[in-house]
C-alpha cells in the first residue's frame, strides 16, 4: 500500500464520518461544523489528485464563504438550534437508500458479480478513473479554465446563463424574505384585495331564487334572454 | 488568446434568449423609477408585447437554417425544432403576463413579470441545448423562476406550500438528473450530445453504467413532464400556485420537458446505434404512457375542485403526449428512414402547441370564476351559463378540446398522436388511449353539466369580465377552433421542425 492510498483511506473516513454526523447530530451548530470538516476532506482529495487550484477554491469558497454563512444563519436563528426530526418513514428510506447504494457500488466500483454466467459490474471506465489523464493535462490549467469560461466558442454561454440563474435566485430571495412595512404594506394589501363588491359572497342577498324550474318570472326572463341571443 | 475565431453573427442563434433577458432586465429596472403610472396593467402589457416583439425580431433576424447549425462551442443547436418550441414558450409567457394583470390575489410587480420572462428564456435555451452543461443550467434557470412564481402569493399558505413543495421536489429531481449527467460525462468524457453518443456506442464502454445513468437522467425528465411515477408533486403545486402561473407551469414547462427529453434521447442515446441504454428508454416509454394516462384520468374523476381536476387532467395529457413519444421511440429504434419518425415528432409538437392554448384558456376561466364566486369547486361553476353565456361557451370549447371532441383542435392533435402509434403497430396503446379519452369525458362534462344544468342563487348577478382576461379567453378559445379549420400550415410547420431534428439521424 502506497502512502497515497493510506492518505486516501484516511481522508475518505474523515469525509464520510463527518458527513454522517452532519445529518445525525441534533445540534444544528455542530452539524455546520462537521460540514466544514467534510469540506476540508474533499479539499484533501483535490490535493491527492494534484488539482491544487480546486483545493484552494474548495477551501476559499466552501469553507471560507458558504460554511461561514451557514454558521451565521444558525446562530441568528437560535430558537431552532436543536432540530426535531419526525420522519416516520426513515426505515423505508434507509432500505431504499441502501439498495441503491449497493447497485451503484456494484455498477461503478471495481467489483463484479457473476449471475447465470454473465458478469455484472467491474466497470471499465474509459478514462475517468485514470489519474494520469489529469496529470497529462497542460501545465497552464487555471489559464485554460478561465479562457474556457469566457470564450463563447467554449463554455461562454453556460457561464453567462449561470449569471442569469443567480439573478433569478437573488430576486426570489429578496421577494421571499423582504417584509413589507408601513405604507408599502398598505399599498400591497390594497392591490391584492379582490374587489369585494365583485364577489358573490359579499353581495347583499336578494330574494332567493327557486332552485326548481317553475314558471316564475325568473325562468321567463332567462327564456327571453335566450330568445334575444338568437336574434 | 482564444482557441478558435469567434464569429459575432453566431450570437444570432440565441437572439430570442438575448432579447428576453434584456427585456426582463428592463421590466425589472422600471421598478426603480417608482412612477405611479407604471402599475401592474402597464407592466403586464409591456412584458407581453415585449416578448412577442422579441419573437418577431428573432424570426426576422435569425431564421433557423434548414438543416440546423451547431453553434457557440457546440452548446446550441439552432434549428426549426428549437424555434417552434421557442414560439410556444413565448406565446405562453405572453398570455401568462396578460392573465396576471387582472388576477388580483397576486401582487404582480416588476419582479413577477421579470420572472415569467426569465423562465421563458430558460425554456427557450432548454429547447436548443445541445450540451449537457447547458441542458442542466437552462433547466435550473427556468425551474428556479417557476418555483418562485408558484409560491408568489407568499402570504397565502397554499401558495407558499406549493412553492416550497415544488422547490424541494424539484431540487431533489435536479440533483438526481445532475448525477446521471455526471455519470454520462464520466462514461464519455464529452458534454456535447453527438460526441456522447459516439463514445457510448464504443464496444468497450461499460453499458450497465450507461443504463444506470440514463435512468437517473430520465427521472429529471419525468419530473418536468409529470410522467408517472414522478407526477406526485403536480396536483399540490398546480392547485396552490396562482392560477395564471398554473397555466404556465402545466403547459410551457411541460413542453420544455418534452423538448429536452426528445432531443437528448435522440441525440445522446441515439437508437440508431443501439446500446442497452437505448433499448431501455425505448422499452420504458409505453408503460410510462399507459400509467400516466390512467393515473391522471382516474384521479381526476374524484376531484371536486375544478382547478385540482385540471391538474390531474394535465398529468393525463402528458400521458397522451407520451403516446407520440412511444411511437417515436419505436420508429427511431427500427433505424429506417420511412417518414414514420418525423410524423411522430410532429404529432408531439402539434399536440403540445395546441394544448398550450387550450389549457391556458381553461385556467384563465377557472381563475376568473374563482375570483368572482370565491372558490374553484364544481358548485362555484353552477349556473355560469346563465350568468355569462359566452364565458361558459368558451369553457365548453376548451374542455371539449381537452377531451378530444371532433370539431376542436384536441381531436386533431389526438388523431395525429394515435395515427403515429398505429403506424408503429402499437394498437394496444391506442386502445388504451381511447379508453382514457372516454374516461375523461366523464369529468370534463361534469363541469359542463354544472355550468348549464345546475342552478345557483347567484344567477341573476352580473359577471363582469376584466377586459384583458376576456381577450385572452377569446384568443385561446378562438385558437381552439381556428387551428382545427386551418390545421395544415401548423402541421406542415411541425413536420418541418420534426425533420430538422431528424437531419442528424440520417
Amino acid at each position: 500500500m502506497t502512502l497515497q492510498q493510506i492518505l486516501f483511506i484516511v481522508i475518505s473516513l474523515v469525509v464520510l464520518g463527518s458527513a454522517v454526523l452532519v445529518v445525525t447530530t441534533r445540534n444544528l451548530f455542530h452539524a455546520a461544523l462537521f460540514l466544514v470538516v467534510s469540506f476540508f476532506g474533499v479539499a484533501g482529495f483535490y490535493v491527492l489528485l494534484d488539482a491544487g487550484f480546486f483545493a484552494a477554491a474548495q477551501v476559499l469558497v466552501y469553507i471560507g464563504a458558504i460554511s461561514i454563512l451557514f454558521i451565521f444563519a444558525v446562530m441568528l436563528t437560535r430558537d431552532v438550534i436543536t432540530a426535531q426530526r419526525g420522519n416516520s418513514q426513515w426505515q423505508a428510506a434507509a432500505i431504499v437508500a441502501g439498495v441503491i447504494f449497493l447497485i451503484m457500488a456494484l455498477l461503478l466500483g471495481p467489483f463484479s458479480v457473476t449471475i447465470r454466467g454473465r458478469e455484472f459490474g467491474n466497470a471499465n471506465w474509459p478514462f475517468a478513473m485514470d489519474g494520469n489523464a489529469i496529470k497529462a493535462a497542460p501545465g497552464n490549467f487555471v489559464g485554460i479554465l478561465g479562457t474556457g469560461l469566457v470564450d463563447l466558442n467554449q463554455y461562454g454561454v453556460p457561464f453567462l446563463l449561470a449569471a442569469v440563474l443567480l439573478l433569478v435566485a437573488m430576486v426570489g430571495a429578496i421577494w421571499v424574505a423582504r417584509e413589507l412595512r408601513g405604507r408599502e404594506a398598505e399599498r400591497a394589501a390594497a392591490e391584492t384585495a379582490v374587489d369585494d363588491a365583485d364577489m358573490d359572497a359579499n353581495q347583499p342577498v336578494q330574494e332567493p331564487l327557486p332552485l326548481i324550474e317553475t314558471e316564475t318570472h325568473e325562468a321567463h326572463d332567462s327564456r327571453n334572454a335566450a330568445a334575444t341571443e338568437k336574434h | 488568446m482564444f482557441g478558435t475565431q469567434f464569429n459575432p453573427s453566431d450570437l444570432l442563434a440565441v437572439a430570442p434568449e438575448i432579447g428576453l433577458t434584456f427585456w426582463a432586465f428592463f421590466i425589472l429596472s422600471l421598478d426603480f423609477l417608482k412612477l405611479p403610472q407604471l402599475n401592474r396593467r402597464v407592466l403586464g402589457m409591456l412584458s407581453a408585447i415585449g416578448v412577442l416583439v422579441v419573437m418577431v425580431l428573432a424570426t426576422v433576424l435569425a431564421p433557423p437554417a434548414d438543416k440546423g447549425a451547431v453553434l457557440l462551442g457546440g452548446m446550441i443547436r439552432h434549428d426549426l425544432y428549437a424555434y417552434v418550441f421557442d414560439a410556444v414558450f413565448i406565446v405562453a409567457g405572453a398570455l401568462t403576463c396578460l392573465l396576471s394583470i387582472d388576477f388580483k390575489p397576486v401582487r404582480a410587480g416588476g419582479e413577477f413579470f421579470a420572472l415569467v420572462i426569465l423562465a421563458t428564456m430558460g425554456m427557450c435555451l432548454m429547447a436548443s441545448a445541445n450540451d449537457i452543461i447547458l441542458l442542466f443550467l437552462a433547466t435550473e434557470t427556468s425551474s428556479m423562476a417557476l418555483y418562485l412564481l408558484a409560491g408568489f402569493m407568499r402570504d397565502t399558505p397554499r401558495s407558499a406550500e406549493a412553492g416550497m413543495k415544488y422547490f424541494i421536489f424539484g431540487a431533489v429531481s435536479s440533483t438526481i438528473m445532475l448525477y446521471g449527467l455526471s455519470l454520462v460525462y464520466g462514461l464519455s468524457g464529452q458534454t456535447g450530445y453527438e460526441k456522447i453518443a459516439a463514445a457510448l456506442t464504443a464496444p468497450e464502454s461499460p453499458h450497465m453504467v450507461g443504463v444506470f445513468a440514463l435512468l437517473l437522467v430520465m427521472i429529471g425528465f419525468a419530473f418536468k413532464t409529470t410522467a408517472v411515477p414522478f407526477h406526485f408533486w403536480a396536483p399540490d403545486v398546480y392547485d396552490g400556485a396562482p392560477t395564471p402561473v398554473t397555466g404556465f407551469i402545466s403547459t410551457a414547462s411541460k413542453a420544455a420537458g418534452f423538448a429536452i427529453m426528445i432531443r437528448f434521447l435522440l441525440y445522446a442515446f441515439s437508437p440508431l446505434a443501439p446500446t442497452p441504454a437505448t433499448q431501455v428508454w425505448v422499452a420504458m416509454m409505453q408503460p410510462v404512457a399507459i400509467l400516466t394516462m390512467f393515473l391522471g384520468n382516474l384521479l381526476a374523476i374524484t376531484q371536486t375542485s375544478v382547478k385540482r381536476m385540471l391538474a390531474y387532467s394535465s398529468i393525463a395529457q402528458a400521458g397522451y403526449i407520451m403516446i407520440g413519444v412511444t411511437a417515436l421511440a419505436y420508429a427511431a429504434s427500427r433505424g429506417e428512414v420511412n417518414g414514420a419518425e418525423p410524423n411522430a415528432i410532429a404529432g408531439v409538437i402539434f399536440y403540445i402547441a395546441t394544448y398550450m392554448f387550450t389549457n391556458i384558456g381553461a385556467f384563465a376561466i377557472v381563475g376568473l370564476v374563482a375570483q368572482r364566486a370565491g372558490g374553484d369547486n364544481l358548485k362555484d361553476f353552477s349556473g355560469l351559463a346563465r350568468r355569462s353565456p359566452y364565458l361558459a361557451l368558451a369553457m365548453v370549447a376548451v374542455l371539449l378540446s381537452l377531451t378530444g371532441a371532433p370539431p376542436l383542435v384536441g381531436f386533431v392533435g389526438k388523431l395525429f398522436l394515435f395515427r403515429s402509434a398505429v403506424d408503429e403497430n402499437l394498437i394496444g396503446l391506442v386502445v388504451v388511449g381511447v379508453i382514457n379519452v372516454l374516461i375523461s369525458v366523464f369529468y370534463y362534462l361534469g363541469v359542463v353539466r354544472a355550468m348549464y344544468v345546475e342552478r345557483s342563487p347567484n344567477e341573476s348577478r352580473p359577471f363582469p369580465i376584466p377586459a384583458v382576461t376576456g381577450w385572452v379567453v377569446l384568443i385561446t378559445s378562438a385558437a381552439v377552433l381556428i387551428i382545427t379549420l386551418v390545421s395544415t400550415p401548423f402541421w406542415d410547420l411541425a413536420l418541418a421542425a420534426a425533420k430538422s431534428l431528424q437531419t442528424i439521424l440520417n
